[in-house]
């Protein structure tokens, strides 16, 4: 399987060098040839939502892709890896060092000081602590050359500082994250950005010249970010297409990761209407007569918001469980004013589960693992819909992102 | 809104020295938030007194918002945080820490967030990268007349 992606790899790029090299200078003053259009890349790679990778299978609303990554420069040097979680609430490509061949031996990122750089990846729930390695990510036909990628959970710098496990719950292996790494496509070119490059952090990037790491700057262009950001084309965005399922869920359920927007026939607007973002990536959102922040997170498996008149599952801890389907419905209003009414249904997920077993895509699965004041549109808002996520600083389909359109 | 009516007469001061304590331990200027930021790491703090308490809010280098809730008997019983990046939990939940980790080891839903519902300690925590949020408080330590609402 490794073997023939890696050739289809290699064939997509030999016809690209057949069909876009075309304009060569010669030395002869001949007419100006006409220019050929240049060839569009393929920029569409496929979103299966199954159980898992096979060490860590029982996952539900897990959008996953695979991805090749090469040593930087090489097209031989590569290793396939499935079940990278697509997650549109992060910046930055995330590999588990478990899930790396041995063989795949990565340059090391430096700051400015020239020490190896290591990063804490801190979410709500806990951190990944691990190398910050240089590699090439192929996917689809896109490359982004040379760019940082976090390796969490090797044995690099095995002493964590306090600054990251403060965090207090590790997340460094395949179970945790349910997914081989993360392919984070936020808004944000960086997972840091500016804050991180002016000064040393602690619970972000760490200088480790010898045994111990020390929080430390580092430069924007060298921090882990949006892989979308570094292609040389189809780079202002990404479209995320997953198809309409039934109210039982789901199983074999697969969409599209487009890049790129209105950059091809196949991810132009359209219809959708743009939700420009505020400068921490979120949208207004009015549900139950309380004003929240909403963010569009393909990484979370359910909705998630708190409202404590909906009952809380025994069994399937941090969904809800009301009695009935309850329909509810949320306002989001972007900074550029739009507003749109999005409705959305709350089934009880123990009896979902319970009578659908074999399923992993459900559209009606919410939760209460939220803070009172965000609401998180995660996967199963985005069945039936088409999500693009416009990177911040750049114009996507004539509208300057940061944005998300539906 | 946000208050009852009784503390919109708040006295808003500042404070040069920020005393941050964890959660549960008496206030004071000794471990804290500020402190370990670093030496040389700029924070700003201020202390707002309510009717029955006061918070204590300083802003992270990262720009991330710590507030901690000082009962009158100088007990942290609540701490909430807001902006980029997550705060250093083992300084803010001290002694609790243990629970958190055992309630946020357990196979949970979302991923990306934490609800904790005991007699002991009430935790929430969400968002994203570069968005983040959450509160945690000790029930049995609210002072009279406090409500979750007001832990913001």
């Amino acid at each position: 399987m490794r073997f023939s992606n890696y050739l289809l790899c290699l064939l997509s790029s030999l016809i690209l060098v057949a069909c876009g090299g075309g304009g060569g200078s010669g030395s002869s003053p001949a007419p100006a040839p006409t220019p050929a259009p240049p060839q569009p890349v393929q920029n569409v790679q496929t979103i299966v939502i199954d159980s898992g990778p096979s060490a860590a299978s029982g996952s539900i609303n897990s959008p996953y892709v695979t991805i090749t990554v090469c040593q930087p420069g090489s097209t031989t040097l590569c290793q396939t890896i499935d079940h990278i979680l697509v997650d549109t609430g992060s910046s930055g490509l995330r590999i588990i060092s478990s899930a790396l061949a041995g063989n795949m031996t990565l340059p090391s990122v430096t700051n400015a000081s020239g020490n190896p750089v290591a990063e804490c990846a801190r979410f709500a729930d806990g951190y990944s602590w691990g190398s910050v390695k240089q590699a090439d990510l192929r996917v689809a036909g896109e490359v982004a050359s040379s760019i940082s990628v976090h390796i969490i959970g090797d044995s690099a710098f095995p002493s964590v500082p306090n600054g990251c496990s403060g965090s207090l719950v590790a997340e460094n292996t395949v179970a945790a994250f349910h997914a081989n790494g993360l392919l984070g496509i936020s808004t944000f070119i960086q997972d840091c950005g500016a804050a991180c490059a002016s000064q040393a952090l602690e619970g972000w990037y760490y200088a480790c010249p010898g045994a111990g790491c020390g929080a430390t700057a580092l430069a924007a262009a060298k921090q882990v970010g949006n892989p979308v950001a570094a292609f040389a084309q189809d780079n202002n965005g990404t479209l995320v297409q997953l198809p309409p399922i039934g109210a039982n869920g789901a199983a074999g359920v697969t969409g599209s990761l487009i890049f790129g927007i209105g950059t091809q026939t196949n991810n132009a607007l359209g219809s959708a209407g743009i939700y420009t973002l505020n400068s921490a990536g979120n949208v207004s959102a009015l549900y139950q007569g309380q004003v929240m922040q909403a963010f569009f997170d393909s990484g979370s498996n359910g909705l998630f918001f708190d409202d404590s008149t909906i009952p809380t599952c025994t069994r399937s801890k941090g969904f809800y469980c009301p009695l009935v389907t309850l329909s509810r419905s949320v306002t989001n209003t972007g900074l550029n004013g739009r507003s749109s009414n999005v409705s959305f249904d709350v089934v009880n997920a123990d009896s979902l589960f319970q009578s659908n077993p074999g399923n992993t895509a459900f559209n009606n699965l919410a939760g209460s693992a939220a803070f009172s004041s965000f609401f998180d549109w995660g996967l199963p808002f985005f069945f039936g819909r088409s999500v693009y996520t416009a990177l911040e600083g750049v114009s996507a389909g004539g509208t300057t992102g940061p944005y998300v359109a539906y | 809104m946000r208050f009852p009516v009784s503390v919109i007469c708040a006295l808003l001061f500042a404070q040069s020295v920020p005393a941050f304590a964890a959660l549960g331990a008496a206030a004071g200027p000794a471990a804290g938030v500020a402190q370990a930021a670093g030496a040389s790491a700029k924070v700003s703090a201020r202390v707002t007194s309510y009717n029955g308490y006061s918070v204590s809010e300083v802003v992270e280098p990262s720009g991330t918002t710590v507030r901690e809730y000082i009962g009158a008997d100088n007990v942290v019983f609540a701490v909430s945080w807001q902006g980029p990046s997550m705060p250093n939990l083992q300084q803010l939940l001290g002694s609790y820490a243990d629970q958190y980790v055992s309630a946020a080891s357990e196979p949970h839903a979302g991923r990306r967030a934490v609800a904790i519902q005991s007699d002991q300690l009430v935790l929430r925590s969400g968002g994203h990268m570069r968005s983040f949020a959450g509160s945690a408080y000790v029930p049995a330590l609210l002072p009279q007349g406090v409500t979750p609402d007001n832990i913001r």
